[in-house]
């Protein structure tokens, strides 16, 4: 169990270094991505500025909480693009292309190399902006962090950053079934529109979705509401119970999947 | 039956060129379905946010912020998916600048046939396919929201905003061509074409109405032309222009689509002079 | 290949157990059947109209009853034209696909169920198709591979450095893959596959594309690795020199049928009903269609002709003709190897049809 863990830590740290190899000869791309990412969160922020420029609270939540909810869901996203966006787009054209052959003669985990293939380092940079406005919103809110609490946010900002994982990645193996879906990463655009808001302007029956099935807001609420007051254990517990079934999920449509793999002809 | 209309016209290849695209769209079905389905999840979030906004602790939700009121609000975003529908060209110029760049100009431009008429048919086709699934997605939406679309709009604001979506349309279609155009004489435009798609999404209207930004912002980004790809269309179907300024609104437009389509031409002429000297 | 090569081998023959210890076949296939569901569509946007609410499906059946058994250490060669089900065949048993019935064992393992211990002692190599990464050094894929397939560092150091040495790639190592030529891209696969000491190979096309030289290369490699390894190599191709430099044993495949098995040699005996008679005159020559009464004249010219004669008439034609006629030279061959493959493709299709 140690070995396969330490094997597997081993094949992503060399995939993770092959990636930045590469990425190193390409770097005006760089560069220009972390600039496109800072302008889109920019919008954010006027968007954001805009509002708070009309009222003091919106349900609930103060400027400062909602930039510190702003600056965690910077994180989430681009961490989550860091390490397993493009392999979900990659996966696709994989899938309709029928380039899975050589992942599928591996004596690896084939779900495994799929998603971790490649890593996306702008994106990975990026994420630190949104430490940086949680970093400033604290300060300005004048609340003190203890350590089981960064600790425990670290962990739900992991456990949202799984969950968005296991979205986008159960979207990009529908591939299998329904061909070209260049759409269903509009979707995953869409859903992260609810993260980025309190759910407290929900009503009830979203609100109770965007907790459940679509738990959108276990992903970027919960980790904030951790340091901002601490979250009740059984929230705690609650919100990694859905991150391991949602994991599981993924494991369980990819090798449904599998099956109906074609393969490119010859 | 189309065929035996046009065969033989010089429009048939436009035709052909449409027809083939939609088809191409159309094979993937699932794909259209879920794209126009999930296209409104936004409005969900925009109706809940701004009804926090315009309920928070102090107000009623009869007030108004920058002029409009909450129903002001819903509706212009919920017509913004209308007027973008018209406006929004994704791809276009960067699929230009690459035909440029990559030197594949040359097999348009030994057809009888304009590169610009290609171009503008190809996404015609991609905005019909798109239009002919909105008549079934889009009324049922605005039945949903329709306790918020409180405006009853004039005949006259009717027709001034059939023709800004015209203008929305060919705006979109013109500025983008020329933009692609710079290709000719940048090497490496994507950057740029990014900030202008920045710029195109903002000042358009589509993330926040211009109105609630600052007056001094305000004065000059409501006449540019990206106003025109979102932002005037709405005002003017829930009645934010009164009918006295509606000839100046429309007339700025128009001389818009007037200045993309010139300057337009006009670097292409200069563009494919350059490109042909080169070698392609 | 050196003693080094050999010593890799045998750490793996001890690891395993023997050399021979499978009493059954190292590949047994029994009617393997594979059949595909295509979409049909009308032409037209009246057609995608109708697509989009109903779709339509034909039938194609890729591979069709095929059996075989392959021996440890043969060195076999599918033959057939494109689309023939080899390539369907070889990803059957790579486990990359699930076949709609009948039964395949490689190694004792059931391919498709993919089981980490048969993926560890096989490799697939494809022509045109590259797994290694484009933007990279050739090492830094091979490495990557030393990790995924678990060989420990001093085994991947011996066959690296013998695989590149005889491949004479050594000097490559650090060059990007986008700009090896085709040919140096192919022995860089070979070697990525190779890594781990598989006991069997599967090679689909892997000259495809390839110059002259590079094909040449590849192929003695291909032999001698074979000869020296005992590997079970399983070879596609649809290149008549591929098979007949590097397989004794042929299993010729079309429409998705198995239509021969069996020596190269015994292809001609079987399906060749006649040989070729090249024929050099002196002085005058011979009238065309005097020579046409003993058999199919496919060449003439005034001096020289060559004739399609039946297999039994042959030498009966031959001391005939030898006697009526002034012949300077004279030369009996078999029908070039392609032309019979032709014909048992061409006899198939009006079988089926």
């Amino acid at each position: 169990m140690i070995s396969t863990l330490g094997r597997y830590s081993r094949m992503t740290l060399l995939m993770m270094k092959n990636c930045l190899i590469r990425e190193m000869q390409f770097r005006s791309n760089f560069v220009i991505r972390l600039f496109t990412e800072v302008i889109w969160l920019g919008m954010q922020i006027v968007y954001v500025a805009v509002l708070y420029g009309v009222t003091q609270t919106i349900g609930g939540w103060n400027v400062w909480q909602m930039v510190m909810l702003l600056g965690t869901n910077h994180i989430l996203t681009q961490l989550f693009e860091a390490f397993f966006f493009d392999n979900c787009t990659k996966l696709v054209d994989q899938i309709r292309l029928g380039d899975l052959d050589f992942i599928l003669i591996k004596p690896v985990n084939p779900q495994f190399l799929v998603s971790l293939r490649y890593t996306d380092y702008a994106s990975m940079t990026n994420s630190l902006v949104g430490f940086a406005m949680i970093g400033y919103a604290i300060h300005r809110l004048g609340i003190a962090i203890t350590p089981l609490e960064a600790f425990l946010f670290l962990l739900l900002i992991v456990n949202g950053i799984l969950i968005l994982y296991a979205m986008t990645f159960c979207l990009s193996v529908l591939t299998f079934w329904i061909g070209r879906a260049s759409n269903l990463f509009e979707l995953y655009y869409q859903l992260t529109q609810f993260t980025r808001y309190p759910g407290e302007i929900y009503r009830w029956g979203l609100r109770i979705a965007l907790l459940t099935v679509i738990p959108m807001l276990v992903v970027s609420n919960f980790p904030v509401k951790m340091l901002l007051g601490g979250l009740f254990n059984a929230w705690l517990g609650y919100a990694c119970a859905i991150g391991l079934i949602f994991f599981a999920a993924t494991v369980w449509i990819w090798n449904l999947g599998l099956r109906r793999y074609r393969s490119a002809s010859s | 039956m189309i065929e035996f209309f046009l065969k033989g016209t010089p429009a048939w290849k436009y035709w052909v060129i449409l027809s083939t695209r939609t088809q191409e769209d159309m094979a993937y079905r699932f794909n259209y379905v879920f794209g126009v389905v999930f296209r409104f999840l936004p409005l969900v979030t925009t109706i809940y946010l701004w009804y926090a906004v315009f309920h928070s602790p102090g107000y009623d939700g009869t007030q108004r912020m920058g002029g409009m009121s909450f129903s002001d609000m819903v509706s212009y975003y919920a017509i913004m998916f209308v007027a973008r529908g018209f406006s929004s060209i994704p791809g276009m110029n960067r699929d230009i600048s690459v035909d440029i760049k990559d030197g594949l100009l040359n097999r348009y431009l030994i057809k009888p046939m304009s590169y610009f008429w290609y171009q503008t048919m190809y996404r015609l086709a991609h905005k019909l396919v798109f239009w002919f699934v909105a008549l079934f997605t889009f009324p049922p939406i605005f039945y949903l929201i329709r306790q918020y679309l409180q405006h009853t709009p004039t005949l006259l604001e009717w027709a001034a905003f059939f023709v800004s979506l015209m203008i929305a349309f060919w705006i979109g279609i013109l500025f983008n061509f020329m933009i692609g155009t710079l290709a000719f004489w940048f090497l490496e435009i994507s950057t740029f074409l990014f900030v202008i798609m920045v710029m195109e999404f903002f000042l358009s209207g589509h993330l926040l109405p211009l109105n609630l930004l600052p007056h001094g912002i305000l004065s000059w980004a409501q006449w540019m032309p990206f106003g025109y790809e979102g932002y005037w269309p709405c005002m003017i179907l829930i009645g934010k222009v009164p009918p006295d300024q509606m000839g100046k609104v429309i007339g700025v437009g128009l001389l818009w689509v007037a200045f993309f389509f010139l300057t337009g031409k006009w670097m292409w002429a200069r563009g494919v002079k350059r490109y042909s000297a080169v070698g392609g | 290949m050196t003693t080094a090569f050999f010593y890799v081998r045998s750490l793996e023959i001890i690891r395993t157990g023997s050399y021979n210890n499978h009493p059954m076949p190292t590949i047994e296939v029994e009617n393997l059947t594979k059949i595909y569901r295509v979409t049909k569509k009308k032409p037209g946007i009246s057609g995608a109209i109708q697509a989009m609410f109903k779709r339509e499906y034909s039938l194609v059946n890729a591979v069709q009853d095929v059996s075989f058994k392959i021996e440890e250490g043969e060195l076999v060669g599918f033959l057939g034209p494109n689309g023939a089900g080899k390539t369907t065949t070889l990803k059957m048993l790579s486990g990359i696909l699930f076949p709609t019935t009948g039964t395949a064992t490689v190694l004792g393992f059931t391919p498709w169920e993919r089981k980490n211990d048969y993926r560890k002692q096989f490799a697939l190599v494809m022509g045109q198709k590259n797994q290694l990464w484009w933007d990279l050094p050739a090492q830094e894929s091979l490495y990557l591979n030393k990790e995924i397939y678990g060989v420990s560092d001093a085994d991947y150091k011996k066959v690296l450095d013998e695989m590149t040495e005889i491949l004479q790639v050594k000097r490559l190592l650090g060059v990007m893959v986008r700009e090896l030529s085709l040919g140096e891209r192919m022995k860089f696969e070979l070697i990525a596959s190779l890594l781990h000491s598989p006991r069997v190979l599967f090679l689909d096309e892997p000259t495809i594309g390839l110059d002259v030289v590079a094909q040449k290369n590849i192929r003695e490699f291909i032999k001698e690795y074979n000869r020296r390894t005992k590997t079970t190599i399983v070879l596609t191709s649809h290149y008549m020199n591929d098979i007949q430099a590097l397989c004794d044993r042929v299993i010729i495949i079309n429409h998705g049928k198995k239509f021969f098995d069996g020596g190269l040699n015994d292809i001609i005996g079987k399906f060749s009903a006649s040989k070729l008679v090249t024929l050099t005159f002196e002085n005058g020559g011979v009238p065309k269609e005097d020579l046409a009464k003993f058999g199919e004249v496919v060449e003439f010219e005034k001096l020289k002709a060559v004739l399609k004669v039946n297999r039994e008439d042959v030498t009966k034609v031959s001391s005939q003709i030898l006697g009526k006629w002034p012949v300077l030279d004279i030369n009996i061959e078999e029908v070039p190897i392609e032309e019979v493959i032709q014909k048992v493709f061409v006899s198939a299709e009006s079988k089926t049809s």
